[in-house]
C-alpha cells in the first residue's frame, strides 16, 4: 500500500477472506479507463458533501449589473473556522519548527496579516502574501464574477479565445474597491492577464446559445423553460478552462491548504469554483428575464427550484487535460487506488443487509434514467451508449436475481457476472453503482487522493541496475522495445503550441519531434531497459545517467511507480490508436462529470454539478449525496 | 514592464524546466534544475540569474555537474570534494541538500564567504536535510571556490534555515533576466499553424451552440 502517509489506517486492511484489488494491468488500460464513471469518489461529491456536512454559507454578496447584463457580481462562501487548526501558529517562532506539521504552518515569516485584499495597490504584480494568512478573513471566499455581452460570432470554446460570456476567478476573503479594480483589469482577459496569489482559481464560461436564450425568454413570459430541452441539454453555460494551481500568478496548492486543510484535497478549490459560476448563471437569466419582461410589459417568472436543481454548468474540454494524467502519476495511482481499494471493499462484504440492497436498485434505476438522457452526436459514442442502457436492463434483471441469489459475498458475484458477460462501460458503471450503499467504507479514501509528488522527485543514484530493471519489468513487462520499432507505434507527438501554450497532438511526420513533451513513458522506458540490458546488475544507475541523462525521467518514474501500482497506464500513448477521450474521460469522471459528449477525436463536452443540491435562502446547502442520479421521470 | 512580477512556484519551476530544455537539455534534466530553483525560491533566494548564466554559457560542467551531485551523493560524501571554480555556485546548494538526505549524512559546504552544514538528521519540515547558514547566501558570488567535506557537525544555537517563502518576486535586474529565460523557454513551443490549430487540437463540431 502506498497512499498518503498520514490516512494509512483508513486506507487499508480489510477481513482475511477479502477480494484483492483488481491488478494495475487489468484496471491501467485506455479503454477501461476511458469507460469510467463518475462515484462517489469523484472531486464534485466530496465538495458537495463538505459544503453540507460542514455547513458552509454561500451568499450573494455583490450584484452590480446593468440592463445587458454587464458587470460583475460576488459570490462569498464562509467556511466554518474549524476548517484548520494552523491560526494558532501564526505568532509561534519560526526558528523552532520541528517539521512534525509543515502541512499547515509555513508561510509565517511573510506578512500574514491576509488583509492584503485591503491593498490600495491595483498594479498586477504586487500582492506577494495575500491567501497565506490564516485570520477569520481567510476563511471566507469570492467568486468574482465579471460578465460581458458578447456578440454570438465572438464566442468560442476553444483555448485561444480572447472573449467570453462571463469570467470569473475565486479570490479570498470579500473583495474591496480595490481588489475589485485589480481583478477587473486581469480576469477579463483571462491568460493575458496577471493575478495574485490571493487568487486560487481563474476560469470563464459562454453561454449555450440554445438554453440560454430560450430560458431567458420564457422566465420573461412568466413561464418555465422547457423541462425537456433542459433535459437534454443539462446547463446554461459552460466553462471552458478552469485554471488553478499557481497559473498566470494564482497561489500554489500548497498556500491552500494552510488556509483551509479541505484544500489539499485534489481539485476542490477548482470544483468550488465551478459549483459558485453555476448559482450565476440562475441569477443572470432571472436579471436578464425581469428587464426583457418590463420592456414588453409582462411578469417575469423565477427559475423554480426544480429548475435550478435539473440545470448544472457544461464544460468543453480538449487535449490541454490530457498530459496531466501522465504527468502526475503519483496522483493518479492515488486516485485509482482509492477507487480499486473501495471496489475491493464491496466485493468482499459477505451478505449485503436488505437496506443496502435497496439503495444500490435505486441507484441502478436512476442510473438508466441518467444513460437515457446522455444523448451523443459522435456515432462510435453513441454506440456505447446504446450498449450501457441494455447492459443496464439486464444488470437490472439477471443481475439483480444473482445477487438476491448469492450465498456469500453477493456484490464480488454481481461484479463477475457483469464483468464476464456485460461491456467496459457497463462493468465500469457497476464499480460507481457498487460504492453508492456504502458511504461508510467509501468515503473516508477521498482524504487518499491527494499526493506528495516531491517526496518521490529526487533521484536516488545509487539504487543498483539490477534493481532498477526488475521494477521495470515489473511496471512494463506488458511491452517490449520491440513493440516500439515500428511507425505506428511512434506515430503521435505530444507538443505545446505558441498559441496560448495550449497542448496538442501531432503525428510525426509533420516534423514535430523536436517539441515533443515526454509523454510516452512507455517508449522511454523502453529505451531505457534496451541501455540496461547491456549493463552490470551491480552498477548504480547513477552511472547510467551520466552517459544517457535522457533516461533522467523514465528512472525516476520508476521510483514514483514502485510507491504507486495505480501510476502507470498500460498502453501506448504515442501510438496511432491512442484515443484522448480516454484521457480525457478517465480524468473528468473523478472530477465528477457526467454526460460525457466527444465532439471530435480530441475534445468533449460534459455536464457538470446537474442535480446537485442549492444553498437555501440563508446560504445552506441541503440535500443528500445521490444527487448525480436523476429521478426517475 | 512592470516594476515587479509575482510568481508563483509552479511558475518558476515550469519557467526553468522550459528554459533548460529550450537549450537543449533533456527534459528529465531540466526538470531537475528546475526543482532546485524552486528549492532556492522557497528560501527567498533567486536561481534565476545563475541559471540563465549557466545555460547561456553553454557551461555543460554547471548543469551536468550539479545534477550528478545528488545522483552521486555516496561518492560526494566518502570523498573530499574541491570544485576549484565553481560558475554557479547558488545551483549547487539544492543538490547538496539532496546528497545529504540521500545518503543520511552530515556535509559541509564551503563556499568562502559562506559555508552551509547539511543536516539529514535533523529532518526538515519539507523532508530535505536541516540547513545551518554561515554567512549571506545572497552574497555568493558568481563564480567561486567550492569545497565539500562530510565532517560536519551542526552549530547547536544556530537556527535552521526553512523554506517557506510561497512566491518568487522578480525585481530589478532579475526582470531581465527573467525576459531572457522566457526567451529560452520559448524554444520549447510549436510555432502556431493553421494545421495544428485544426488537427492538432481537433476541433470539429460547431463550438457554439
Amino acid at each position: 500500500m502506498s497512499l498518503a502517509k498520514t490516512n494509512h489506517h483508513t486506507c487499508s486492511s480489510r477481513e482475511t477472506n477479502a477480494i484483492p484489488r483488481r491488478t494495475p494491468r487489468e484496471v491501467m488500460r485506455l479503454a477501461r479507463m476511458g469507460s469510467f464513471h463518475a462515484s462517489r469518489l469523484s472531486f464534485m461529491r466530496v465538495v458537495l458533501r463538505e459544503l453540507i456536512d460542514k455547513e458552509w454559507k454561500i451568499i450573494r454578496s455583490d450584484w452590480q449589473l446593468d440592463e445587458q447584463g454587464v458587470g460583475h457580481a460576488v459570490y462569498t462562501v464562509r467556511l466554518p473556522n474549524n476548517g484548520t487548526d494552523s491560526g494558532t501558529d501564526n505568532d509561534t517562532d519560526s526558528g523552532t519548527n520541528n517539521g512534525t506539521d509543515s502541512g499547515t504552518d509555513s508561510g509565517t515569516d511573510n506578512d500574514t496579516d491576509s488583509g492584503t485584499n485591503n491593498d490600495t495597490d491595483s498594479g498586477t504584480d504586487s500582492d506577494t502574501d495575500g491567501g497565506t494568512g490564516t485570520t477569520d478573513k481567510a476563511q471566507e471566499l469570492s467568486l468574482v464574477v465579471f460578465s460581458h455581452n458578447l456578440p454570438d460570432e465572438k464566442r468560442s470554446d476553444r483555448v485561444i479565445a480572447t472573449e467570453w460570456d462571463v469570467t470569473f476567478a475565486l479570490t479570498t476573503g470579500i473583495p474591496d474597491q480595490a481588489t475589485l479594480r485589480r481583478l477587473r483589469a486581469n480576469v477579463p482577459v483571462q491568460e493575458e492577464g496577471r493575478v495574485s496569489e490571493s487568487e486560487w482559481v481563474l476560469s470563464r464560461a459562454n453561454r449555450s446559445v440554445r438554453l440560454f436564450n430560450h430560458t431567458v425568454e420564457r422566465l420573461a413570459q412568466g413561464q418555465q423553460p422547457d423541462g425537456q430541452m433542459v433535459d437534454a441539454i443539462g446547463y446554461l453555460m459552460r466553462t471552458t478552462a478552469v485554471y488553478g494551481s499557481g497559473k498566470f500568478g494564482l497561489a500554489d496548492r500548497e498556500v491552500l491548504c494552510q488556509v483551509n486543510q479541505f484544500f489539499a484535497g485534489p481539485f476542490r478549490a477548482e470544483l468550488l469554483a465551478v459549483y459558485l459560476i453555476r448559482l450565476f448563471t440562475y441569477d443572470l437569466v432571472e436579471h436578464l428575464a425581469k428587464v426583457k419582461a418590463q420592456a414588453q410589459g409582462t411578469t417575469p417568472a423565477k427559475l423554480s427550484p426544480t429548475m435550478r436543481q435539473k440545470l448544472g454548468i457544461g464544460n468543453s474540454t480538449g487535449l490541454g487535460m490530457a498530459p496531466f494524467l501522465l504527468t502526475h502519476p503519483a496522483l493518479l495511482g492515488n486516485w485509482l487506488m482509492a477507487r480499486e481499494e473501495a471496489l475491493a471493499r464491496v466485493r468482499s462484504i459477505e451478505q449485503a443487509e436488505a437496506e443496502k440492497v435497496e439503495i444500490f436498485t435505486d441507484r441502478l434505476i436512476r442510473m438508466e434514467r441518467l444513460a437515457e438522457l446522455w444523448e451523443v452526436s459522435h456515432e462510435d459514442y453513441q454506440q456505447r451508449i446504446d450498449q450501457l442502457r441494455s447492459d443496464l436492463v439486464r444488470l437490472r434483471g439477471e443481475g439483480l436475481t444473482l445477487l438476491h441469489k448469492a450465498e456469500s459475498q453477493p456484490w464480488n458475484e454481481l461484479y463477475l457476472w457483469t464483468s464476464q458477460q456485460l461491456g467496459t462501460e457497463a462493468t465500469e458503471c457497476l464499480v460507481s453503482l457498487l460504492l453508492e450503499p456504502y458511504p461508510e467504507l467509501v468515503d473516508p479514501l477521498a482524504d487518499c487522493m491527494d499526493a506528495n509528488e516531491s517526496a518521490e522527485f529526487i533521484i536516488d543514484g545509487a539504487r543498483p541496475v539490477g534493481e532498477i530493471r526488475g521494477v521495470l519489468n515489473r511496471f512494463y513487462g506488458w511491452t517490449s522495445p520491440e513493440d516500439f520499432k515500428s511507425d505506428s507505434a511512434n506515430a503521435l507527438v505530444w507538443y505545446t503550441s505558441a498559441e496560448k501554450l495550449e497542448p496538442r497532438l501531432g503525428f510525426a511526420a509533420e516534423g514535430l519531434s523536436p517539441y515533443e513533451r515526454p509523454l510516452a513513458a512507455a517508449r522511454d522506458a523502453m529505451r531505457l531497459a534496451e541501455v540496461l540490458r547491456n549493463t552490470p546488475d551491480n552498477s548504480p544507475i547513477a552511472e547510467v545517467l551520466l552517459a544517457h541523462p535522457e533516461l533522467r525521467d523514465a528512472v525516476r518514474r520508476l521510483q514514483i511507480l514502485e510507491r504507486h501500482p495505480y501510476a502507470e497506464i498500460c498502453d501506448n500513448t504515442i501510438d496511432e490508436s491512442l484515443s484522448p477521450l480516454d484521457l480525457l474521460r478517465c480524468k473528468l469522471s473523478f472530477f465528477g462529470a457526467t454526460r460525457f459528449d466527444p465532439r471530435s477525436d480530441r475534445w468533449l463536452r460534459i455536464c457538470m454539478y446537474q442535480g446537485a443540491p442549492i444553498p437555501d435562502e440563508t446560504g445552506q446547502v441541503r440535500g443528500t449525496d445521490d444527487w448525480i442520479y436523476p429521478p426517475v421521470a | 514592464m512592470s516594476e515587479s512580477i509575482s510568481l508563483s512556484l509552479n511558475e518558476v519551476e515550469s519557467l526553468c524546466a522550459k528554459a533548460v530544455h529550450g537549450v537543449g537539455y533533456p527534459w528529465g534534466v531540466a526538470a531537475d534544475i528546475a526543482k532546485a530553483v524552486r528549492w532556492l525560491a522557497e528560501r527567498n533566494l533567486s536561481g534565476l540569474e545563475p541559471l540563465a548564466q549557466a545555460l547561456e554559457k553553454k557551461e555543460d560542467k554547471a548543469i551536468v555537474f550539479a545534477v550528478s551531485l545528488s545522483d552521486r551523493a555516496l561518492a560526494v560524501v566518502e570523498s573530499r570534494l574541491e570544485i576549484e571554480e565553481s560558475d554557479s555556485p547558488l545551483l549547487l546548494v539544492p543538490f547538496l541538500a539532496w546528497a545529504s538526505v540521500l545518503a543520511q549524512t552530515n556535509l559541509q559546504a564551503d563556499f568562502g564567504a559562506v559555508a552551509l552544514c547539511f543536516v539529514p538528521a535533523l529532518e526538515a519540515a519539507d523532508s530535505l536535510a536541516a540547513i545551518q547558514v554561515y554567512g549571506d547566501l545572497t552574497q555568493l558570488p558568481k563564480s567561486c571556490a567550492v569545497s565539500v567535506d562530510s565532517v560536519a557537525v551542526p552549530t547547536p544555537s544556530l537556527a535552521l534555515w526553512h523554506g517557506k517563502a510561497t512566491r518568487l518576486v522578480v525585481e530589478g535586474k532579475d526582470l531581465e533576466v527573467f525576459a531572457r529565460l522566457e526567451e529560452l523557454a520559448y524554444n520549447t513551443y510549436a510555432p502556431a499553424t493553421e494545421e495544428s490549430r485544426r488537427s492538432g487540437a481537433g476541433s470539429a463540431l460547431s463550438d457554439n451552440d
